[in-house]
């Protein structure tokens, strides 16, 4: 009975009048097209449709379309290639101008290092005569340990002037000045010193 | 390798014949397709021209991942969209257009028939027109794409950035729009 036959819904009608379905789904819509009316003639529906659609014809270019578009690539071209042209000469300016500046900095941080590291070795050697006499007279004091120095808290100026006051009396002592570095290292011939 | 896509390719290798060959082989379906989106053969023109224009900007930059037709009227759609959407903002503006058009459309209308017959024909193109405009933005492009251009329904998943059952949802709905306000020449057709 044709009133019990389930009609096919309209979207798979219009997959099958695409040709969208394959394999067992199209030979089932095929075989229900056999025999109903109403699915064909929603078929048809939709290729009128497209009948229709096909009486709205194409438009083509107008003549001086494809002069137009070259004209407009060239005008670009030549816009592109004044302002690469424009930026070039800034852009070279401003990376010389900001490597000139990074070489500055690089020469300012290595001449600040270098004043520094001499500072610093200047109040190492004033640190060494901090030192008490007892530990002066047992020599400790010609070769201190570099860690110790290391470990001590930075010198100040002012510091270092009391301490060679605290330590002049130490320097008086004929025994304490035998054992200084520089007396020691001179030439043994030297009568003038030595006497 | 698709004809296209190497062209595309030389072009970016410099080569301005290549670009030339290019703009041939499309310049009249991309204009079509931009008079049958837009309605305006001036703007079709324009919007052709822009999509040449940023082919050619982006031939160094180009990458072989898809067909050349698909990222060429993934441009073309996106322009013809956006232009469709700024026609809308200018609702005032859009009835002189559809007056221009119209009487361009008549011009665009060739051969020698009767007058009656050319006004019948001009007619029933306005009323095609209408339906496929008063479609969504996306379900027109696709109906152009699939019906005009004969893009296959991958091609336009691709250009419309959609799923291919979208595509195939896409057009069931534009059919069944178009077959209510085409009704009248359905009647007819079929009578």
């Amino acid at each position: 009975m044709s009133f019990e036959r389930k009609c096919i819904e309209r979207e798979q009608l219009f997959a099958f009048a695409k040709h969208l379905l394959g394999g067992e789904d199209e030979n089932d819509v095929r075989a229900h097209l056999a025999e109903c009316f109403e699915c064909r003639s929603i078929i048809a529906q939709y290729e009128r449709v497209d009948a229709v659609l096909d009486e709205w014809p194409a438009i083509d270019p107008s003549p001086g379309f494809e002069a137009r578009v070259r004209a407009a690539v060239a005008r670009w071209q030549e816009l592109s290639a004044q302002e690469s042209a424009a930026l070039s000469p800034f852009f070279g300016w401003r990376w010389s101008q900001a490597l000139a500046s990074a070489c500055l900095v690089a020469l300012l941080a290595a001449a600040s290092f270098w004043i520094f590291q001499g500072q610093r070795s200047h109040t190492s050697w004033l640190a060494t005569r901090r030192a008490p006499a007892q530990a002066i007279g047992r020599g400790e004091v010609r070769q201190p340990p570099a860690e110790r120095l290391e470990a001590r808290a930075p010198v100040q100026p002012g510091e270092v002037e009391i301490s060679l006051c605290q330590n002049l009396a130490v320097l008086e002592d004929y025994d304490m000045l035998a054992n200084f570095d520089v007396l020691s290292e001179l030439p043994r011939g030297n009568k003038k010193i030595a006497n | 390798m698709d004809q296209d896509l190497e062209l595309m390719l030389r072009v970016g290798r410099g080569d301005a014949e290549s670009f030339e060959t290019l703009l041939r082989r499309h310049r009249a379906p991309l204009v079509s397709f931009f008079a049958r989106m837009v309605r305006d053969r001036a703007l079709a023109e324009d919007l052709a021209q822009e999509v040449f224009l940023r082919v050619y900007q982006s031939r160094k930059r180009y990458r072989p991942d898809a067909r050349f037709a698909t990222w060429l009227y993934r441009i073309a759609t996106n322009l013809a969209l956006n232009a469709i959407r700024n026609r809308k903002a200018r609702a005032l503006q859009c009835e002189s257009d559809n007056a221009e058009s119209d009487s361009q459309a008549a011009k665009v209308a060739d051969a020698k028939p009767t007058v009656e017959q050319q006004l019948m024909r001009t007619e029933r193109e306005r009323i095609i027109r209408e339906a496929v405009e008063a479609l969504p933005g996306n379900q027109c492009a696709a109906v152009i794409l699939h019906k005009y251009q004969g893009v296959d329904y991958r091609q336009i998943s691709k250009v419309l950035g959609v799923s291919e059952s979208a595509v195939k949802s896409l057009l069931f709905r534009a059919y069944e729009g178009l077959r209510e306000r085409l009704e009248p020449l359905l009647k007819e057709g079929h009578g």
